[in-house]
């Protein structure tokens, strides 16, 4: 089946939903940074989305699990493509309006799903894939990320026991900015490949190329350049669950846990995980309270993100399932058009509620309720106290 | 007659482990030396025999992490 209108939108709701997946996991690699104010917010974003386009061209590997690992290429057409990223973008924004930072890859993954299983049921996932690509490198890395930055910090603040705070706390910031500017790499390069991944499935089905084709320059080329526009427009509300909601964040701590999500993401990348990001990222945060003296870390709020990971799946399913029967029911090309209008209108609405409570560049540190409270109980890490006289 | 592939690749994810284990620990470790030499190293009073010795140890450990991060990424893009 050729046809240039339908690839050409689902081309660009690829392209948006890249561009969601950009704004929607700034936080990853600069919410330490901005926390600890290693960097000035904007700064952060600016060299984040740089460093994500470069990223976007360092390896394919996760692109091609996407294109031919999650459901038979056979049976997908670009209608199924449509839905399932039409699934993901929703399920994105409203998680961004929330401020959970949940996995932009599940929403994809999971939005995909549901589109194919309502055009073709559920042999037409390869549910193997799905196990053994998506779900168990999914549980294992933040469990990994968490013991490793656990351990990291705690290695850490042993060896740096001694030194005088100040010098400390300017050199884990000198830090924050290498293993930053690492994380946003790592992001471009496990991220941006998995909108590849979707586009050249679509490029598949459309007969514009080949089966297990590989991914064209232009596609690499755009989707590294719509994530980075996305990560520089930062997602502010997921900044600052992760910056302030989990533990309070010293430098020590977040240059631990960045430079832990860096190679963990890297590593994936290189075997061809498409893992969550996000998830790595907050199970590092994480670990480096836990590697703390006094173990700061706020588990209600972990464990409210823990069952928003566990419905992102589904609920992109279905989000996705929901948009394709709408575009089989209006009839093709109809269907794809009014569904990608009602898109756009939800994430208008979304943006427009999202206005009354703005959290930008010079809000996101500023005091935030029960969550800061809850870290003023104990006392500030040595570094901190220090570094705040000098 | 050939086994089926497992599901799930335990020794992809074991070899994430550990070349996470390994790299993670050792830059955050390498950096917190090179820390603690810096603070020695401006510390007042310290003898320039001390001063030398952990300007010597900043520089080696900032090359090592270096080292690292670059091999890593040349792996990732060349294989």
């Amino acid at each position: 089946m050729h046809n240039s209108f339908l690839l050409a939108l689902v081309v660009i709701v690829a392209l948006a939903f890249d561009f969601t997946n950009g704004f929607h996991d700034t936080a990853n690699a600069v919410a330490p940074t901005v926390a600890t104010g290693a960097l000035k917010p904007r700064t952060a974003v600016l060299l984040s989305s740089a460093l994500n386009l470069a990223g976007a061209f360092l390896s394919l590997k996760v692109a091609a699990t996407v294109a031919s690992g999650i459901v038979q290429q056979g049976q997908i057409v670009l209608p199924v493509v449509f839905g399932g990223l039409v699934g993901a973008i929703a399920w994105n924004v409203t998680t961004w309006y929330f401020g959970i930072p949940s996995s932009s890859s599940h929403a994809l993954i999971g939005g995909v799903v549901g589109a194919m299983m309502a055009h073709a049921g559920g042999s037409a996932v390869l549910w193997s894939g799905i196990t053994g690509k998506v779900l168990a490198p999914s549980i294992a890395a933040p469990i990994f990320a968490l013991l490793i930055a656990a351990f990291a910090t705690t290695l850490s603040r042993h060896l740096t026991a001694k030194t005088d705070g100040s010098t400390k706390a300017w050199g884990m910031r000198v830090g924050q900015i290498g293993s930053s500017s690492l994380l946003s790499i790592a992001h471009g390069t496990n991220d941006a490949q998995k909108t590849m991944g979707v586009i050249t499935l679509a490029l598949i089905a459309n007969g514009t190329l080949g089966a297990n084709s590989a991914t064209p320059k232009w596609v690499v080329v755009l989707c590294g350049v719509a994530i980075a526009m996305g990560t520089f427009i930062g997602g502010w509300r997921i900044i600052r669950t992760m910056g302030q909601g989990f533990t309070k964040l010293s430098p020590t701590q977040g240059f631990a846990s960045q430079v832990t999500s860096s190679v963990v993401i890297l590593t994936s990348s290189h075997f061809g995980m498409p893992l969550s990001t996000t998830y790595v990222a907050t199970g590092s945060i994480l670990g480096s309270g836990v590697g703390t003296r006094k173990r700061r870390v706020h588990w209600a709020l972990a464990g409210r993100v823990g069952v928003a990971w566990l419905i992102t799946l589904p609920s992109a399913a279905l989000f996705g399932a929901v948009c394709f029967y709408g575009e089989r029911l209006l009839g093709y090309p109809l269907g794809v058009v009014v569904m990608g209008l009602l898109l756009a209108l939800y994430c208008s609405f979304i943006f427009l509620r999202s206005r009354n409570d703005r959290i930008h560049a010079h809000n996101v540190n500023d005091h935030w309720g029960e969550h800061t409270e809850a870290f003023e109980k104990v006392p500030k890490p040595v570094e901190e106290v220090t570094a705040g006289k000098s | 007659m050939t086994t089926p592939a497992p599901f799930i690749n335990w020794h992809a994810l074991g070899q994430v482990l550990l070349t996470s284990v390994v790299t993670g620990v050792g830059i955050v470790v390498l950096f917190s030396v090179c820390v603690y030499s810096l603070a020695v190293f401006r510390r007042t009073g310290s003898s320039v025999s001390v001063r030398t010795l952990n300007g010597l140890i900043m520089t080696v450990t900032l090359i090592a992490i270096a080292a690292m991060v670059v091999w890593g990424l040349y792996v990732i893009i060349h294989k």
